[in-house]
């Protein structure tokens, strides 16, 4: 009887633990990111990009193109970051927080307009929770500076960590 | 007799319009004081009483057809008595067979109220708002063309946010393009045999006047362009093709007639009509038959080629489609009667739909009546 409750409270744990860092990973998916930068559709997709910005008129659609669009650029950051287009990755990382940054106003907007906003918060939500498990992610990942020196003009350094650290504490910003 | 049968089909209408009440949704909350869940409970009477209405519709204008030089005199005799009957039918349930409408006004609020974008935002991401309680395609984003989102404006505004009252002109916009088919199949066809085949027949009027479809906006901006071509309008009638175009996609295939016309104008070339009326219809005909593939056959698409055929004068081919209109009025029975489209339903509807064409079509090609003008 005594090994019976002993094997209960070792499964009751193993699944504590182990359910436990199920729930911690947000279920949100990310896109795909399509054509990347070097690719020849990738410019004609970034000018898409903006006019669709007046095709997703309305607080709702706002708000759907903004999360996609930061969405869609963090998944570039990322993948650049992995094959150390650390300058191309970075400037993806900005995008993805400009866009993640409009994405609570139109929220709020469409609030003001007395719609019933409880589902896109939730996805808002489980949105900054991945972001910020992917950013964190990237930042084990990247060194903490970089210095990008072109041919033809001045060095800079981009410091890739307080970059990341930044968006994270936008993503959080608006996940409260 | 003849005038026997019109005050037949007439009262049929007026009764039809009061059985279409027993169908109201529970949801519908803006006429839950008329709900009584007869359809609901009783479908097998429901649906009886259904198919007891088709025949009669069916049978009374085979008549009407039969002796069809009388009856544009006739309705000129009767004409308070058919306004009167098209007005009780306007009033009918509009979603006695299909909840088309309720997605048409869902469409216009998500555009015109929320100003979102109908292509973008469903709308059950307007939560808490009441027409999620009886709209039942809620989860979909714009089925329809821009053009008639744009059409959507009128009603949606004149309403003054009375959701009856928006029903109510989406379905005046209906009737109003029937009238306009009509209007422009006697100017294009100049004979009252063809307004009276296409006016008439008890699909046209229960689809339009009951269930609203845009079918007959789409059929009356086509028939329209045609018009414009035969009077050499070129421009203005593509213009207005294209608006066709713009309501459910369909008409596209028009473009081919449209630019053989074209072609034989700039060449001076002597225009068929006739044929060319023809080719319109087969080709709306194979859209309508190749509707499956998107979904499935809906009774309301017979309205693109029949608007054509009518002005063929292909008295056996009109008579074979009637019947083929028939056919496509009993496919509402399975649901009606199971109340659910799975299991036995789809086969049923099929079945009931092709299997009687195909085999009157075998007939008659063997009988070499088919295509052979009166």
């Amino acid at each position: 009887m005594g090994r019976f409750y002993q094997v209960s409270i070792l499964l009751c744990l193993f699944l504590f633990v182990f359910v436990g860092k199920s729930f911690a990973q947000s279920s949100y998916v990310l896109p795909y990111p399509g054509a990347m930068p070097g690719n020849k559709v990738y410019k004609l997709n970034q000018i898409k990009d903006k006019f669709l910005k007046f095709w997703y008129f309305g607080d709702f659609g706002q708000f759907d193109y903004n999360l996609k669009l930061a969405d869609k650029n963090l998944v570039e950051a990322k993948i650049l970051f992995d094959y150390k287009q650390y300058l191309l990755g970075y400037q993806a990382l900005l995008r993805s927080d400009d866009y993640y940054q409009k994405v609570k106003p139109a929220l709020k907007l469409a609030q003001t307009h007395n719609k019933d906003v409880s589902d896109k918060k939730t996805l808002l939500s489980q949105a900054s929770q991945k972001h910020v498990e992917e950013l964190m992610k990237m930042k084990k990942d990247v060194p903490q500076d970089f210095n990008w020196s072109p041919e033809k003009s001045p060095s800079t350094n981009l410091n890739l960590w307080q970059a990341i650290d930044n968006s994270i504490k936008i993503r959080k910003n608006i996940y409260d | 007799m003849i005038k026997k049968v019109y005050y037949l089909y007439i009262i049929g209408f007026i009764l039809f319009s009061l059985f279409s009440y027993l169908f109201i949704d529970g949801n519908f909350f803006y006429l839950d004081f008329l709900f009584t869940g007869i359809a609901l409970h009783d479908r097998v009477l429901v649906s009886l009483v259904y198919l007891f209405f088709i025949i009669f519709f069916f049978l009374m204008y085979y008549f009407l057809i039969r002796d069809i030089k009388k009856v544009p005199e006739l309705i000129k005799k009767n004409i308070f008595l058919t306004v009167f009957a098209m007005l009780v039918l306007l009033f009918s349930y509009p979603t006695m067979i299909s909840y088309d409408i309720f997605n048409y006004a869902a469409t216009a609020k998500v555009a015109f109220g929320y100003k979102e974008n109908p292509y973008i935002v469903m709308p059950i991401e307007l939560k808490n708002d009441s027409m999620l309680r009886f709209t039942q395609a809620a989860n979909k984003i714009a089925l329809y063309a821009p053009f008639w989102i744009l059409i959507g404006a009128l009603p949606y505004f004149l309403s003054l946010g009375n959701y009856l009252v928006l029903i109510l002109l989406f379905k005046f916009v209906a009737v109003l393009a029937y009238f306009g088919c009509l209007y422009f199949i006697y100017k294009i066809s100049k004979s009252y045999d063809a307004v009276v085949y296409f006016g008439l027949n008890p699909l046209i009027l229960i689809e339009t006047f009951v269930s609203a479809h845009n079918d007959t906006v789409m059929m009356f901006l086509a028939l329209s362009s045609f018009w414009l071509l035969k009077k050499r309008k070129i421009l203005m009638a593509g213009f207005i093709l294209a608006l066709s175009v713009l309501i459910k996609y369909s008409t596209i295939v028009l473009a081919l007639p449209f630019v053989i016309v074209v072609i034989n104008n700039f060449q001076k070339l002597k225009i068929n009509w006739e044929k060319i009326y023809f080719y319109c219809f087969v080709l709306l005909f194979l859209i309508f038959i190749l509707s499956p593939i998107r979904e499935e056959i809906y009774p309301w698409y017979s309205i693109w080629p029949l608007s054509f055929l009518v002005l063929t004068r292909k008295k056996n081919l009109i008579y074979l489609y009637s019947f083929l209109c028939f056919l496509l009025m009993m496919r509402y029975i399975p649901y009606m009667l199971t109340g659910n489209n799975f299991g036995l339903t789809p086969i049923i509807k099929s079945s009931v739909t092709f299997v009687p064409t195909i085999i009157v079509a075998i007939y008659l090609l063997v009988n070499k009546k088919l295509l052979k003008n009166n």
